[in-house]
């Protein structure tokens, strides 16, 4: 069965290369997307922390922050393209390709047939701006940080899109629509990648991290990665986004359970 | 057995259409559905080899039927069994019972070469690549894609992805094969291919081949048994061609004639009575009516119910009325034509 899985995952690397092959404009499309988005960025911050800091975070920190969380939209774009399309793919009937085949969870087909190619641009710049940053401001990392930053963005970005995938579908399943709720996300991930939810007062800051955790998908990280908080304090972020994503792993699941159960299918 | 389907029952639930403004604005609180019955105790067996259509007019449940037997939609009673496995309990080990083609929905991914679609499919059913490639050279051979594996789908005619669609159905060699109008949209050469196809996979694999289709010649040329199918409900099961002949009741006589000595008015009040029964429809000759016809050469279409009007009694008077028969026809109505009236019929009846 894993061997199965891991041969169907290969083949949808494989397509995702030929897609770039037939349409080699997608990498740059995605370059110049990428680029403007992060200088842009960087032009917005370098005007107003000229010489000050945003409630204790320095330009150098606000931008390793927001490289991470581009970082997170890079890794993304490998994995979770489908879940950012399983909406439309319920409410367009693209879901029973899969639904008839020999597939253990029709899923694995359903959220990982696409890669968002251009998406990986994202991953190379953000990883650049890092880079540049790290050895410009002469920032050292230690190796403990760096894995359970690594970990935590990882986690968090998993538990992002399940949450999209468990509403999302919801919505599909139920009324049909769910382009609203694509946006309204869209909206919160690309705003929390530029704001660190830390600095945010405590209400809003518990919803960024309890409700909708996009606060392990970037300030978290950062805050790890840069030694801003303590090792203790980093472990405990860890250990809380794992029953976190769990938690919304089942949710998900059931809530695709019962999808299932009711799909009445895209008319002809 | 290789299908059997046993009192399948299939709901669904529409939001009922509101009238005016007040009711559109009361729907906002409150939404009304009404409940409708897909599939109403539906049953039937196909056995391995055989091949069947489900006809039926837009709605009667044909895709329903295909969608619950490939378990894509689950069914709200009844029992489903492809080739031994329930495909909405043991949904995995169907799946590799069967291929699927949907006519209006592609199988094939539309940006990429078709080939790396077929490598797709052949992970998916787990084939070793000796099987696939000799399979692939067989239906290269036999549908000539050649040509069409190393291009996008959306870069082909829709006859040739089509029969790149039915590899990739057929790919893994499955005991049975459901097709959702294969021919929809495509011109006469290249649904004269598939069918072929169809065919051929019939009697050299052995496969099962379930079709639904609303184009006759499908019917005709690929099935030997039907299913019609009218609001969720069977009205017949049994071979195509005695629905054709059971149906065919309504008959048609053409009649050439000439009358010179004979008055034509004889001939005029006679149809006019005829005409007068129900079940009896008489044209003349470019439509016109029956006053129009006179000693020259004429022609008369008589469709009639043969429950109804004695053959013999009308072909005795008509012969005695004239004085030369130049030519008479009697036929069945084509398929096709009963299949319109049937669809016309049960929608009314279901009205």
């Amino acid at each position: 069965m894993m061997l199965k899985i891991f041969r169907i995952q290969t083949r949808f690397i494989i397509m995702s290369y030929k897609l770039i092959y037939q349409y080699p404009s997608i990498i740059l499309g995605g370059f110049i997307e990428a680029t403007v988005t992060v200088l842009s960025f960087y032009i917005f911050w370098q005007v107003v922390l000229t010489d000050q800091e945003f409630s204790s975070w320095a330009l150098h920190e606000i931008l390793i922050f927001s490289a991470l969380g581009y970082l997170c939209w890079g890794i993304a774009s490998f994995f979770f393209t489908g879940v950012w399309m399983l909406p439309f793919k319920i409410i367009e009937g693209e879901i029973e390709r899969w639904l008839c085949r020999p597939l253990r969870h029709p899923l694995l087909g359903v959220l990982f047939e696409e890669v968002w190619v251009g998406g990986g641009a994202f991953f190379v710049v953000s990883t650049i701006l890092l880079v540049i940053v790290s050895s410009y401001y002469h920032l050292q990392y230690e190796l403990h940080n760096l894995l359970i930053a690594f970990l935590v963005l990882i986690l968090g970005m998993t538990t992002l899109y399940i949450i999209y995938a468990t509403v999302s579908s919801f919505l599909g399943f139920t009324i049909g629509r769910a382009e609203f709720i694509q946006q309204a996300f869209d909206s919160l991930e690309d705003n929390f990648v530029r704001i660190p939810v830390t600095t945010l007062p405590g209400g809003l800051k518990g919803i960024l991290i309890f409700g909708y955790p996009v606060a392990f998908i970037s300030a978290f990280p950062a805050e790890i990665l840069l030694n801003r908080i303590e090792i203790t304090e980093a472990a405990f972020i860890l250990l809380l986004i794992i029953p976190l994503c769990l938690f919304w792993l089942m949710m998900f699941l059931a809530v695709w359970r019962l999808g299932i159960k009711r799909y009445e299918s895209a008319s002809n | 057995m290789s299908v059997d389907a046993y009192q399948l029952e299939k709901t669904y639930r529409r939001l009922t259409g509101e009238a005016n403004f007040i009711s559109r604005f009361r729907s906002f609180i409150k939404r009304d559905y009404q409940t409708i019955k897909a599939l109403d105790n539906v049953s039937f067996s196909v056995k391995l080899g055989e091949k069947i259509t489900i006809i039926g007019p837009n709605g009667a449940g044909k895709s329903t039927i295909i969608k619950i037997l490939t378990g894509i939609i689950q069914f709200d009673k009844g029992n489903a069994i492809v080739n031994g496995y329930d495909p909405q309990k043991q949904r995995y080990n169907a799946a590799y019972q069967f291929g699927v083609v949907f006519g209006h929905r592609s199988l094939l991914w539309r940006h990429i070469p078709v080939i790396e679609s077929l490598r797709l499919y052949r992970d998916v059913y787990e084939l070793d690549s000796q099987t696939f490639e000799r399979r692939l050279a067989d239906f290269i051979s036999v549908l000539e894609i050649k040509p069409f594996l190393h291009r996008q789908p959306r870069r082909l005619s829709l006859g040739e992805r089509m029969r790149c669609e039915l590899v990739a159905a057929l790919i893994h060699n499955p005991p049975v094969v459901f097709l959702d109008e294969p021919t929809i949209g495509l011109d006469i050469v290249a649904a004269r291919r598939i069918r072929k196809f169809i065919n051929e996979r019939n009697q050299e694999d052995g496969t099962t081949v379930i079709l639904c289709s609303h184009n006759v010649k499908d019917i005709e040329q690929i099935c030997d048994r039907a299913i019609l199918l009218l609001k969720g409900k069977i009205h017949y099961d049994g071979p195509t061609k005695e629905l054709a002949s059971l149906l065919q009741k309504e008959k048609r006589l053409d009649f050439t004639f000439r009358t010179e000595k004979k008055p034509i008015t004889t001939l005029i009040h006679f149809l006019q009575k005829l005409s007068v029964q129900e079940n009896v429809k008489i044209t003349n000759q470019d439509g016109k009516s029956l006053e129009t016809l006179n000693g020259n050469d004429n022609s008369i279409r008589i469709e009639y119910n043969a429950d109804a009007v004695d053959l013999d009694f009308l072909i005795h008077n008509l012969l005695q009325m004239v004085d030369r028969v130049l030519d008479i026809q009697i036929s069945d109505a084509d398929l096709e034509d009963i299949i319109e009236e049937l669809y016309t019929n049960g929608a009314k009846k279901g009205d």
